[in-house]
């Protein structure tokens, strides 16, 4: 690269230190002057048209479109889904399986048809008295069942 | 009666908008896109050429921003930000048109500019709908990483480092290619005013070799 068409270029982008930028100033031939122009021109030309061009753009809405569709729906790589699995659905599946165990070895035992049964006449209903005795014998239910005439 | 004064509202910087847009503050992200929009869709449309696909392109590198946000580390959100969009529309740009590689030589020593200039005022660009069409017609002849850097010098003002930065270059590698880029453009934009050339698009693709 040409010393001195990089020292130009340089200058024109004030990437010159104050020292250097005073020596090439003031050593500008009339060509280098209109070279300057010319750099700054072409820049000009490039800035206004790309400011004109991009007046008033507002591109939110396409945007926030977007990243909702891409939240809604995300596809997670084969190792995260397989992880999320791992994390999440084996343990609730262990967990059920052991609630399910434990509600077979302590509920209820077989049902009775052991109750008493009564019969009520209320104002404008028949009604069903069921006494359930527990499994144990040691306590009873009783459900009152009525129905309306 | 006396009445206080709220003070000044000071906006937001960019890396505490950062932080609310990783939680998910969409509002947040809101304002980064609405501070640096304009200066993505610049160099969307410098590399595109199509509006629509500069409009695609800006959008997709703010959505593909916000899905990194926990990888962005640092406090130059600004560029890292045009990292990604750069790197967006280079590759779109390469898909949507073959480049000769040797079309901006970047061994060759970069030539002098031609005092002559472009020809015309650039303030006309500012009104002129067809002299913005050409301008950027003769924009798209150039590769996309001159493009890049022409456009991160000219339009936002970047000192050499910091294009070497956002792009990953050398900085001998981004004076090269700036100072070949506007050469390249004071040649493409001369038919502008020169009667015998009817679109910059032919004068574009003549190459001059040594």
């Amino acid at each position: 690269m040409s010393k001195r068409i990089e020292q130009l270029h340089r200058l024109h982008d004030g990437e010159l230190d104050a020292a250097e930028r005073a020596r090439v100033e003031g050593d500008l031939s009339l060509d280098e002057r209109a070279q300057q122009k010319a750099i700054a021109d072409v820049g000009a030309a490039v800035r206004n048209t790309l400011e004109a061009a991009s007046e008033g753009v507002d591109l939110w809405a396409g945007i926030e479109q977007k990243l909702r569709a891409t939240e809604g729906g995300k596809v997670l790589p084969l190792r995260r889904r397989l992880r999320t699995i791992a994390l999440y659905v084996l343990p609730a599946l262990a967990a059920a399986a052991a609630g399910i165990v434990l509600f077979l070895s302590l509920g209820p035992g077989p049902i009775s048809n052991a109750c008493d049964v009564e019969m009520l006449d209320v104002a404008g209903a028949d009604a069903t008295v069921l006494k359930v005795p527990d499994h144990e014998g040691k306590g009873s239910t009783t459900v009152i069942w009525t129905t309306e005439e | 009666m006396t009445a206080t004064s709220p003070g000044p509202v000071t906006a937001p910087d960019d890396a505490s908008l950062v932080v609310s847009a990783r939680g998910g503050d969409h509002g947040a992200f809101r304002t980064l896109v609405e501070r640096h929009q304009r200066k993505i869709f610049r160099l969307a449309l410098s590399m595109m050429r199509d509006p629509d696909a500069a409009r695609d392109a800006t959008q997709d590198a703010f959505v593909r921003a916000f899905e990194h946000l926990a990888d962005f580390k640092g406090t130059g959100f600004y560029t890292w930000l045009y990292r990604i969009a750069m790197n967006l529309c280079i590759d779109r740009a390469r898909h949507r048109k073959r480049f000769v590689d040797e079309e901006l030589d970047e061994t060759l020593p970069p030539e002098a500019m031609s005092p002559a200039g472009v020809g015309f005022d650039p303030a006309r660009a500012l009104a002129d709908r067809e002299i913005r069409e050409r301008i950027l017609a003769a924009l798209d002849e150039l590769s996309p990483p001159h493009r890049a850097v022409l456009v991160l010098r000219e339009v936002e003002g970047m000192a050499y480092q910091e294009i070497a930065d956002t792009m990953g270059s050398s900085l001998g590698t981004v004076m090269s290619r700036l100072f070949h880029a506007r050469k390249r453009m004071q040649e493409m934009l001369r038919p502008l005013v020169e009667p015998n050339v009817n679109s910059i698009d032919n004068a574009a693709v003549k190459k001059e070799r040594p």
